[in-house]
């Protein structure tokens, strides 16, 4: 049996009638950003419920929202909208209707190129979204020797098409060393999932062009 | 970092509640029972996701509070070992650093997790930094710098009535021998990795000298002793 404990105020819960069960501990793993449009579909939920029955008159009829959970609610958006996530001011982020294509496009695209990771590692990628070697280098176990420069290079730079790279976005993060001059004018541009990004900003009648490029003017 | 837990309870609708669309009236407890706490052994929890199935509902004796055998998912938060998660340096002592993630704040990096040789050093106000002296350069590991950390432990601590034991009272203040309060779920997170601790540290023109230090053999594997330089 597994015990209940506010990490705030201990408090015993009526152990003797506390029959829970957890039939499944925890087989799926969430990324951040599932999380965090979860929590920001949530609020919305409520707000928009309590909103209907205040137009009807039902205030205080039906009772309020918990607190315990309208604060997780909170702390977990607090968290979700820092800087240091790969969505904040990140173009690629917005108006996606498919949330998992992105996931699923960072997957397609380094199998792809024969870069094989696990999928813990390919969630942190998703997560932390490394623009620099060493930060890969946390991520990826023996990095050094699964695989050479090139690769781990390439590694980055699928990241980068994929989920935004950092300078487009304004992100004081990206770094502009030796490693992002291999970006725009190489191969990898036209890896199918770049271009499926393109397709989206060329849209609006930009015109066809490096990555980077579309991304700048997409910005302004 | 999060995961998706199923469950399996019973919840009591009090008759207060009867006017609450079903639904509702399940869900709203189930926040209230499991909302920002902790599971033992299963993580701390968010919140309620979805409802699996719901059993008719089933009239108690002599409180009229009806009981439903609930199978729904929650939303938990439980970093895997070895995944490298964000947060920021809220404070440190003379044991190591704590770590916050702001909806989760019991995270700690002992000194022996942190990159070999540090040391603290006692700033004015009394407040301690622990300072990873690499080579000619002093690295910070300043309060509220934002950092990458990896997770090393977990460790559980069931605080319910039923654990107690008999000679010992729960003194909420007691402090165990790392100078930590007792908490149901807490990480242990190491900052020894390249690329791990301050982001600052690994961009720039320090990051060069950072990475050399990471990996020189003589810093590697070296035991961080406490030592207090005014």
């Amino acid at each position: 049996m597994s015990r209940i404990s506010n990490p705030r105020y201990v408090q015993g819960l009526n152990e003797a009638n506390d029959h829970f069960i957890i039939t499944d501990p925890g087989s799926v793993m969430l990324s951040n950003h599932d999380v965090m449009n979860w929590v920001q579909e949530q609020k919305a939920h409520a707000r928009q419920v309590d909103e209907q029955e205040e137009r009807e008159g039902l205030t205080g009829v039906v009772s309020g929202r918990p607190a315990n959970w309208l604060h997780a609610l909170d702390k977990v958006e607090e968290y979700m909208n820092r800087d240091f996530h790969p969505w904040h001011n990140n173009p690629k982020y917005t108006g996606r209707k498919d949330r998992n294509k992105m996931y699923r496009d960072l997957m397609v695209a380094l199998d792809d190129a024969d870069l094989e990771l696990v999928k813990t590692e390919l969630l942190m990628l998703f997560n932390t979204r490394p623009l620099t070697l060493p930060v890969l280098g946390t991520i990826v176990e023996e990095m050094d020797s699964r695989f050479d420069e090139e690769e781990q290079l390439q590694i980055l730079e699928i990241v980068k098409n994929v989920l935004g790279g950092g300078e487009e976005d304004g992100d004081t993060d990206a770094v502009a060393d030796g490693e992002d001059t291999a970006a725009v004018a190489d191969g990898e541009d036209t890896a199918a999932v770049a271009d499926g990004e393109d397709m989206d900003a060329v849209a609006d009648g930009e015109g066809a062009g490096p990555v980077a490029k579309e991304e700048t003017m997409h910005e302004a | 970092m999060y995961t998706i837990v199923t469950v399996a309870d019973v919840v009591e609708i009090h008759p207060r509640d009867f006017h609450k669309p079903s639904k509702r009236a399940i869900e709203d407890w189930i926040n209230t029972k499991y909302a920002d706490k902790v599971i033992h052994k299963i993580g701390l929890c968010v919140g309620f996701h979805s409802l699996i199935s719901a059993s008719e509902g089933l009239i108690g004796h002599g409180t009229g509070i009806v009981n439903v055998n609930v199978d729904f998912r929650l939303i938990v938060f439980r970093p895997f070992k070895g995944e490298i998660i964000r947060g920021t340096i809220s404070s440190s002592n003379e044991s190591g650093i704590h770590m916050s993630m702001g909806f989760f704040e019991d995270i700690v990096a002992p000194a022996a997790l942190l990159f070999g040789p540090s040391q603290t050093e006692l700033e004015e106000g009394g407040s301690r930094t622990w300072v990873w002296k690499a080579d000619e350069n002093d690295f910070y590991f300043d309060r509220t710098e934002k950092c990458l950390m990896r997770v090393e432990q977990e460790t559980w601590t069931d605080l319910s009535p039923q654990m107690k034991k008999l000679d010992e009272d729960f003194d909420m203040e007691a402090r165990d021998a790392a100078g930590l309060r007792s908490c149901p779920y807490r990480l242990t997170v190491s900052m020894a990795l390249t690329g791990l601790g301050p982001d600052l540290w690994w961009l720039g023109e320090q990051a060069e000298a950072a990475e050399e230090a990471a990996k020189a053999p003589e810093n590697v594997g070296e035991t961080n002793e406490v030592e207090m330089t005014a």
